[in-house]
């Protein structure tokens, strides 16, 4: 494959991932195998680019011989596409830099107003509101909850909602998340930008729920989801587009997270996505290794 | 692991409270006689003003011929800084204010209603 369809290829595997993503109603149903399958479109991406680089260096002076006026088209196509890989790069690293400051000034007055709770491995925050969130750090980050959750939450609630909030540590899900915005950042695109960023972090946030309800049980997370959210509704509403609710509803009908055969498919799909650009290119060296041997 | 927090010694706390209390610039002098019954060393209450300048809480001023520390602001003002940064890191941060509104008590709503009402004439 020259290099051309091979950039083509990336940006059709990473730019379809994300719309599947992005504007389908599946990755509710199976938001470990959605990110599985961004994720898998963005490697495919990046091994598509290095493969469309590698070829044009390789195949330079061939392309100069023999096709001339492909070689703009060509070097312009992987140019391009780098161009966009480096301000993706760039986004990511004013995200870190931002993210870390603002992570460093907040663990500080943490540590000012927090209270630390060691049976609970957790930092107590004074507020009348339902609170919890993660704070990446070093050692591991800290799990923050509010003394209101501790006041007014059964033992396995606050249990489920720190479980979800180590996952969320345990997991680097910051990192992911950086990279999402980085991405979206990067895209010229807002509205669709903003959609994806709110369907990624809604697929981070299940991703963690399916840690605690590992960990806690499906209906203590889902219980606790619901009193975080102030919604009273003993079922989640099926028609809602509302993500918590979304998250109840997964929670609630699954015994165990991303286990259906959508999860299944999903997740065949990622490993396909994921080699594509590398089988494609295998295929086209051993083309050329046959030629090459007839010839 | 999570307990491994930095936390703030009780000396620091002490110092940060001793600057809030003055209300205006101190120098370490000033600091040290208003911590007289710890027992503490001049150069330690120094060490202490100089690790919270370095975390942020806490401004240095080298013009005047003694340094002169000032907390970077209020008690209220840090608190409020922590609760807005926590509310946007919780999640939707428009929202969880709206919350925040509900659940706090009439005269503070009024104190809020009166502050707004305010600011949007000005």
């Amino acid at each position: 494959m020259d290099a051309l369809c091979l950039v083509l290829l990336s940006i059709l595997l990473l730019a379809g991932v994300s719309a599947v993503v992005t504007h389908t109603k599946w990755p509710y149903r199976a938001p470990c195998a959605a990110l599985c399958l961004w994720l898998a479109g963005c490697v495919a991406a990046l091994t598509g680019l290095l493969t469309a680089t590698y070829t044009t260096v390789v195949h330079f002076e061939e392309t100069v011989q023999h096709q001339i006026f492909r070689l703009p088209i060509d070097l312009t196509a992987v140019l391009v596409a780098w161009v966009f890989a480096g301000r993706v790069l760039r986004e990511y690293i004013r995200i870190h830099r931002k993210g870390t400051q603002r992570r460093r000034r907040h663990l500080t007055l943490l540590a000012l107003f927090g209270k630390t709770v060691h049976h609970l491995q957790a930092v107590i925050l004074p507020s009348r509101q339902p609170l919890a969130y993660s704070v990446p750090g070093p050692d591991g980050g800290h799990a923050v909850i509010s003394d209101c959750v501790l006041a007014e939450f059964t033992r396995e609630e606050v249990d489920s909602v720190l479980a979800h909030e180590r996952a969320h540590l345990r997991q680097r899900h910051h990192l992911l998340t950086q990279f999402s915005d980085a991405w979206c950042a990067a895209l010229p695109k807002r509205t669709f930008a903003v959609r994806f960023a709110e369907r990624f972090h809604g697929l981070i946030e299940m991703r963690a729920d399916c840690a605690a309800s590992v960990r806690c049980g499906r209906h203590a997370t889902a219980s606790a989801l619901a009193r975080m959210a102030y919604d009273k509704s003993p079922e989640p509403d099926s028609g809602s587009g509302c993500p918590v609710a979304a998250r109840r509803r997964h929670l609630l009908t699954n015994d165990r997270c991303c286990s259906s055969l959508t999860a299944s498919t999903v997740f065949c799909v990622a490993c396909a996505v994921a080699i594509a650009p590398a089988v494609l290119a295998a295929a086209g060296v051993l083309a050329a290794a046959c030629a090459w041997i007839c010839h | 692991m999570l307990l491994a927090m930095a936390r703030l010694g009780d000396l620091e706390r002490a110092v940060l409270d001793c600057l809030w209390q003055a209300g205006e610039p101190q120098t370490v002098r000033e600091v040290h006689e208003a911590l007289a019954e710890r027992q503490l060393a001049y150069t330690t209450v120094m060490t202490t003003l100089q690790r919270l300048a370095r975390k942020g809480l806490v401004t240095q001023d080298a013009q005047a011929r003694a340094h002169l520390f000032s907390a970077v602001a209020t008690r209220e003002e840090m608190f409020t800084e922590l609760m807005t940064d926590a509310l946007g890191i919780a999640g939707d941060e428009h929202e969880a204010m709206l919350r925040f509104v509900d659940g706090i008590s009439p005269q503070a709503r009024a104190a809020l209603a009166a502050r707004l009402e305010r600011d949007s004439q000005a």
